[in-house]
């Protein structure tokens, strides 16, 4: 565990006034307040550190602890016990209560000296918290697995969570499990699950909102004079006409064909197919002689 | 209310320690809502953590009413563009790809 310079944190001077002390939080917490930066771990990371630094540095008590014995801390507990002595024989004591679980907002260094928000006077932020944590969690499915509804099963801290995903379900989407997440305190609501869905795509359709894409390599001969062929979907094969004087790079829509539209049972996209014309590489003599003479008929190919 | 969970204002009052009178100036700016029910205040318990922003946002950052309301706008409008950038993130992974 090491020594924490809570001046540093909020760049004040150790001789620094209350006043300067409550400006240079304010300074800070306008730049990393997690509620102004929903989503980002390092401003959440940041606002702890300078909310720790202030709930020491702004209460008289804390701070005379913390000039005393911050780089020597290891002598905090003597120090305690001294207070507690003084205390006892004042009157109106007021009791912090609670404490008892460790508080995931402070650091070590700050439990092992001020025994967690105990330490701390008046509301702390753990005063401002009724509704419970939420929770976030991130979930990553393969495109094929999203195709369809999905049921799973998810433990997230400790709490197993039977859920279904609506097929049609985007990369990046994210979802809400009301009341999954921690427990409410005095009584009141339990926080959310966020579930973030990653959705990894490595097979031959492309995916862009509900519709699908694909390349199908389709034969010089059926390109030139038509035929049918049979291709992929993403849920079966289909037989297709190709029209003669198919060119390279024709796209034939599949209506329906796409993936699922999220949370409506029965609307697809659709499946966009591009045609990539093979020409033959290695022919053989005769049918050089072939081409040749097609060629012929066509005024040298023109 | 027969279908909503509802929370008592004076619970709230209590547990946050701020007087009702917070609750009604709020929702007099619009920024929350408060239903009556037998002579009784009570908000939504789904816009409990919209309420909890609000009052980390003023005790944390100093703020008055009027600002934390302009920071909801601008926060609506950030989680509407990310909605957006994500979308158009998938989109160029897809052109990516070609």
């Amino acid at each position: 565990m090491d020594f924490i310079d809570y001046y540093k944190v909020l760049g004040v001077e150790k001789q620094a006034t209350e006043k300067e002390i409550k400006q240079a939080f304010r300074k800070l917490a306008r730049k990393h307040h997690p509620d102004l930066n929903p989503d980002d771990k390092a401003a959440e990371k940041k606002f702890k550190e300078i909310n720790e630094a202030n709930e020491v540095l702004s209460n008289t008590e804390n701070r005379k602890k913390y000039d005393k014995y911050g780089k020597d801390w290891q002598h905090a507990e003597q120090f305690e016990q001294n207070q507690a002595q003084q205390r006892s024989r004042s009157s109106n004591q007021q009791d912090f209560g609670a404490g008892g679980q460790g508080d995931p907002d402070f650091s070590d260094f700050f439990e092992s000296m001020f025994g967690g928000a105990r330490g701390t006077s008046g509301r702390t932020r753990q005063n401002m918290q009724f509704k419970g944590q939420d929770f976030q969690a991130q979930l990553e499915l393969n495109l094929t697995e999203v195709y369809h509804a999905n049921s799973q099963v998810l433990t997230v801290n400790g709490q197993k969570i039977r859920l279904t995903i609506p097929a049609g379900i985007e990369n990046g989407q994210v979802i809400k499990i009301a009341g999954k997440g921690e427990k409410g305190a005095n009584g009141g609501p339990s926080g959310d699950l966020y579930i973030k869905f990653i959705i990894v795509n490595t097979g031959k359709f492309k995916r862009d909102g509900n519709n699908l894409y694909a390349t199908v390599d389709l034969d010089l001969y059926t390109a030139v004079l038509g035929g049918d062929i049979t291709t992929d979907t993403f849920d079966g094969k289909v037989k297709l006409k190709v029209l003669p004087g198919t060119q390279n790079d024709t796209k034939v829509k599949l209506k329906g064909k796409g993936f699922p539209v999220y949370k409506s049972k029965s609307d697809y996209g659709d499946l966009i197919l591009s045609f990539r014309i093979k020409i033959p590489s290695k022919l053989r003599e005769d049918e050089v002689k072939l081409f040749q003479e097609l060629k012929n008929l066509n005024e040298n190919g023109k | 209310m027969a279908n909503k969970a509802m929370i008592l204002v004076e619970t709230l009052s209590i547990h946050y320690q701020v007087e009702p009178k917070y609750f009604r100036a709020l929702a007099a700016e619009g920024i929350i809502e408060i239903h009556q029910f037998e002579q009784a205040d009570y908000i939504d318990e789904d816009k409990i953590r919209h309420l909890e922003r609000i009052l980390r946002l003023q005790k944390d950052l100093n703020l008055d009413i009027d600002s934390v309301d302009i920071i909801f706008t601008l926060l609506n409008r950030i989680e509407g563009l990310n909605a957006e950038l994500n979308s158009l993130r998938n989109k160029i992974e897809f052109y990516e790809g070609e």
